[in-house]
């Protein structure tokens, strides 16, 4: 009867531990599989023309009712995503900023916002352009572009993702121009 | 039973129990992050959102229904499966969303599917917000959600007979609404009539 018990818990162990490693592991599969689908998209955009598929840009067309690549998207912004590894390079990310909400933000291997910057934390250079500009590396850097910000990515890969809000139908155009403007390069 | 076959049920047992773990996650995922939640009448929300102190069930919550989603600095989710009676949403009834709007820099309120993207319709309408909704002499809004428009209030469409949810967005929320979620100020959804 004590073996028996004994054997039981143990197998009650064992599926403990199963679903935890589960738990675990799904955000960082999530984002796998997201992050293929976001990298898959952008080569057959392509053509074939672009040789990477990390630390590039990936605009976006206006979610719909056909976007299946990320749950839940807002319809009312513009994303652009750039998938990213700084094991080797920091990665270089800049775009212009609107007149209305905009963020950049990064998000660990294991989904976690890890920074956030909006257009209202960003000021204008010397000759009054104001821009997304940041470095994003996993160690401190000698030197960075000038005006440029550092961010230390807590992994080595994880995704990057501009927001543009949409305000109303007629600033769209100008909205989409803008978003091509956005960039992600190792540095 | 022979010492090898002992052995084998033993394995198949272990395996099974790994199996049962593991196909128990997602359940588990739902029921501790719906334990976690915060609830301000039927919108539900969760302090944690991406951010690095939310627990492992917290954190897989998100991946699965809303992943990418920014942490409480820069913007509050709070969704909706059901209307202030707590009978789940369906494309079967009319709702009537309103209230004083939100105190964020920028607000939405966007319709899903069960799957949890956006639903097509002839209208192309998936959402409405500050910039798209006309407020009242008291200064509220009013969103008329159903399959079929009803009256003079903002359209947005349902799913003709299946189940929805609504996510209202907070973009930079004012500081005492993050500060207290589930005392926020948040609108109402009043099911008005079913089919």
């Amino acid at each position: 009867m004590k073996r028996w018990l004994g054997r039981l818990a143990m197998l009650a162990c064992i599926a403990a531990a199963s679903n935890v490693l589960a738990v675990l592991a799904a955000p960082r599969l999530i984002h796998a599989l997201v992050t293929h689908r976001i990298t898959t998209q952008a080569l057959a955009a392509s053509g074939g023309a672009q040789s990477r598929t990390g630390d590039i840009a990936v605009h976006a067309p206006r979610a719909d009712a056909s976007a299946r690549t990320v749950v839940r998207p807002s319809p009312d912004l513009l994303y652009t995503a750039c998938v990213f590894d700084v094991s080797r390079r920091p990665l270089h990310i800049t775009g212009p900023v609107p007149d209305s909400y905009a963020s950049l933000s990064g998000f660990a291997a294991n989904t976690d916002n890890f920074f956030a910057l909006n257009d209202a934390a960003v000021t204008a250079d010397a000759s009054g352009r104001r821009r997304f500009d940041v470095v994003l590396a996993r160690a401190p850097l000698a030197q960075l572009p000038p005006g440029a910000r550092l961010v230390l990515s807590p992994t080595a890969r994880g995704l990057v993702l501009f927001r543009t809000l949409i305000p109303d139908e007629a600033t769209l155009p100008a909205l989409l121009a803008l978003q091509q403007q956005q960039a992600c390069e190792p540095l | 039973m022979s010492p090898w076959g002992r052995r084998l049920a033993w394995a198949a047992a272990a395996l099974a129990a790994a199996i049962g773990g593991a196909l128990s996650a997602r359940p588990a995922i739902q029921a501790l992050a719906e334990h976690g939640a915060i609830r301000n009448g039927p919108w539900t929300t969760m302090a944690a959102t991406g951010s690095a102190h939310a627990n492992p069930y917290e954190r897989a919550a998100v991946a699965v229904a809303g992943i990418y989603a920014l942490s409480q600095d820069e913007a509050v989710y709070f969704t909706a499966f059901t209307d202030d009676s707590g009978t789940p949403l369906s494309g079967s009834c009319a709702y009537r969303v309103h209230g004083a709007p939100p105190a964020a820099r920028w607000w939405s309120v966007t319709l899903y599917g069960a799957d949890h993207f956006l639903v097509a319709n002839d209208a192309r309408i998936h959402s409405r917000h500050q910039g798209n909704l006309a407020l009242d002499a008291d200064g509220h809004f009013a969103i008329e959600v159903a399959a079929q428009p009803q009256g003079a209030d903002a359209w947005l469409p349902a799913p003709a007979g299946a189940p929805f949810s609504l996510t209202l967005r907070l973009y930079n929320p004012a500081p005492a609404l993050a500060r207290d979620l589930a005392a926020a100020e948040l609108p109402a959804i009043e099911r008005s009539a079913c089919r």
